[in-house]
This record gives structure tokens, sequence and C-alpha cells, in this order.
């Protein structure tokens, strides 16, 4: 072999080296698919379930109600399916609106529930439908959100989010960041025509 | 049809009823009358008042108008605009400090620097009062204006839009256009001799 054919070899083993080098870098290394969290097992599976959670900041005592329930002590949390919640004065037991969802979740501590599915709001005033809600008593709070559709004696309106105090007294409608806007559509026919009446007596 | 629309809505229940604020692109439609404005739109729903700010526009019938502000009460069919208030009619123009709209009477009431256009015509006052149905309108204090190249000034103006008729009353006076004149001196030169 002359000193050629010596180098030429030599030059091919260093591209093949450098070669293997480069691509050996790019392929990742998948990182090792950590063990699945063994699943927690609830600590207690109930049915046909009703109990109370008083917020008396807020003076009021809501009774939940559900066929199934799943208490995670550890998680601080209460899975619930279906979920129903009853609202009512704390002092005068007067049932001010239900609430019900395909399934809820209630944090003790945190004394937060969530409501999602097909979430009905019902008061005498309104009946509000949205995709999912959030009940945070801490805060005097909740919020619906997804196809928010709300109505009224003489009106109703649509929008992405709503939120109010937990009276349900002041309720902030809005298009959040859906390009329709918030909607409210009056139907004053019955207040006029009242009125007229009332004025012609 | 009557709705309320915006980015935001609050629906708050007082004492004497239910009170809508819209914030953010307010469209407010109310049967024939129709409120655009850029920052708030307020319906009182118990009483029929509404409130109206920035960049407000309205639209009722062949008419429509401008302002900052709008407020009015769309049960008595009363409109008020604010600042820089403008109305548009199919023949006429309308600017003042502040311009009422009384739909039910067909009445406008313009005041403060009050300035009408209407076809070759335009005035100034303190205050105009435009009967759209009548067709007459109504122009007092400092009445200034011009119609056909003549100007004129008085304390009232009465225009009837039907017989194109101008009245003017309280110290009256017509300023012919520069030619009519010229032509009016020579004449009376030509009897002179």
């Amino acid at each position: 072999m002359d000193k050629k054919s010596i180098f030429l070899a030599l030059f091919i083993f260093i591209i093949i080296a450098f070669a293997f080098y480069f691509s050996s870098e790019e392929i990742p290394t998948m990182p090792q698919a950590p063990e699945p969290a063994a699943e927690e097992k609830p600590a207690a599976e109930l049915k046909e379930v009703n109990f109370y959670i008083y917020n008396e900041a807020e003076n009021q005592k809501l009774k939940l109600i559900s066929a199934e329930v799943e208490n995670f002590k550890n998680d601080d949390r209460l899975e619930l399916e279906p979920v129903e919640v009853e609202v009512y004065d704390l002092q005068t037991e007067e049932l001010l609106y239900t609430l019900d969802g395909k399934a809820g979740t209630y944090y003790p501590q945190r004394e937060y529930l969530e409501v999602r599915g097909q979430v009905v709001v019902e008061s005498e005033r309104y009946l509000i439908l949205a995709d999912e809600l959030d009940y945070v008593m801490q805060k005097d709070y909740l919020e619906g959100r997804g196809n928010v559709s709300l109505k009224g004696q003489d009106f109703n309106s649509t929008a992405e989010f709503f939120s109010s105090n937990l009276k349900l007294e002041e309720l902030n409608l809005s298009k959040k960041n859906k390009k329709e806007q918030a909607v409210i559509k009056f139907q004053d026919l019955q207040q006029d025509i009242k009125a007229e009446e009332s004025n012609n007596e | 049809e009557r709705e309320l629309t915006g980015d935001q809505l609050d629906l708050k229940e007082s004492s004497a009823g239910q009170i809508v604020v819209a914030t953010g692109q307010v469209e407010l439609i109310y049967d024939q009358l129709r409120i655009t404005a850029e920052d708030e739109g307020i319906y009182r729903r118990f009483n029929g008042e509404v409130e109206f700010r920035k960049n407000v526009e309205f639209f009722y019938q062949e008419y429509e108008g401008q302002a900052v502000e709008l407020t009015g009460n769309l049960k008595t069919e009363i409109l008020h605009l604010k600042k820089d208030a403008q109305i548009k009619g199919p023949n006429s123009y309308l600017e003042a400090d502040k311009i009422d709209f009384y739909q039910a009477e067909d009445r406008i009431e313009v005041k403060g620097s009050a300035y009408l256009e209407y076809n070759d015509f335009w005035a100034k006052a303190d205050q105009i009062t435009y009967y759209l149905e009548r067709e007459m309108i109504y122009l007092t204090g400092n009445v200034e204006g011009e119609r056909n190249g003549e100007s004129f000034t008085a304390q009232k103006a009465e225009i009837n839009q039907q017989t194109e008729e101008v009245q003017l009353q309280g110290q009256a006076q017509i300023t012919l256009p520069k030619n009519e004149q010229a032509d009016s001196d020579v004449e009376a030169q030509t009897d002179a001799n």
C-alpha cells in the first residue's frame, strides 16, 4: 500500500469517526418514562350522600347532594358525581339558589368547589347555564365559563364568561377572549303594557 | 328588538329595579333607535334612563347624531347630546354645544353656539328650535347667516321650509351680495339723471 492510499484510508476513517460522533449527539436519549404514581385510592367511597358546608362569612349554608362521593383525604379533596348544591340563607333558612353539574370537586381546606359539565344555576330571579363553574367561599365569588346563558324574567343574555358574588346580586358578563360580545336582549313589552295599563286606570 | 351589547355587561339589581352597565364597544338597539359608544353605556330599565360616553353616535329614522356624551330616556323618547353635538337630517345639519332631541314630538332644541345648515342656507344663533314634522325652524338670539350670497343679522329668524320663506325680526339687517349691490347703485344713479 503506497503512502497515498494509506493517507486516503486514514482520511476516510476520520470522516466516519466525526460523522458517528455528531450523529450520536443529535439522537436525544429518551428520558426514562417516570414510574406511574400509584393511583391514589379514595379513603372512602360513599353512595347517595348529602352533607352541609357552613359559610358563616357569607351567612350561607350549602347542602351538597351526590349519588357517588369519593373522599381523597391526603389530597383534601372530595369527588362528587353528579353534584347538586342547595344554597340557603343561614338565618332565614330560605333557599337562595341551586347549583347542579355533571361532576364536582370540593376542597374542604380551601373552601373551594369546582362544578364541571352542564352547570345549571337557578334562583328566583335567574337561570344561568355554563360549561363549568368555580365557587370560592373565602372570596365571596363565583365564576362561570363557556357558553354562558343567563335568563331573567324579562331578558336573556349570552357571554363567554360570568362572575358574581355568592348572593348572585351583581352579575358581570363578558366576552373574555371570544370575538362575540356579551349581549343582553330585553323583553320590555310586558313591562310597558303593564305600565301603560296602570297609567290608564 | 331591544338589546344591549358590550365587551362586558354588569347586571345590578337595585331596590328600584335592574340596571345594566355595558363597557367596551357598546351598542344599544331599542326599536327604531340605535346608539353606539366607545366606552360605556348605562341602561336603567325601571325608568328608561340611559347614559352613554365617548364617541357616542345615534341613528333614528333618517336622522343620525353624534356627541361626546348622550343622556336621555327611552320611555319618554328624549335624547340629550352634550359636547360637540351634531345631528344630520335628510337635508339639514345642526351643530351645537348641546342638542336635545324630542323624538315623540319631532322637535329638536339646539343650544350654545347653535349652527344650522339647510340647502343653500346657513345660520348661527344662541338657540335654534326645529319642528321636523311642521318643517319650521326658529332661531333666537344673535342670529346671523347667509342665503344665496345674501347675509343677514337679526334678533330672531323664522324659516318655513315648505314655502322657503325666511322672516327676520329685531334689528334685522340684510346685506346683498357685492355684484347685486353694484347693480342697485347703477340703477340708483340712472334714476337720478
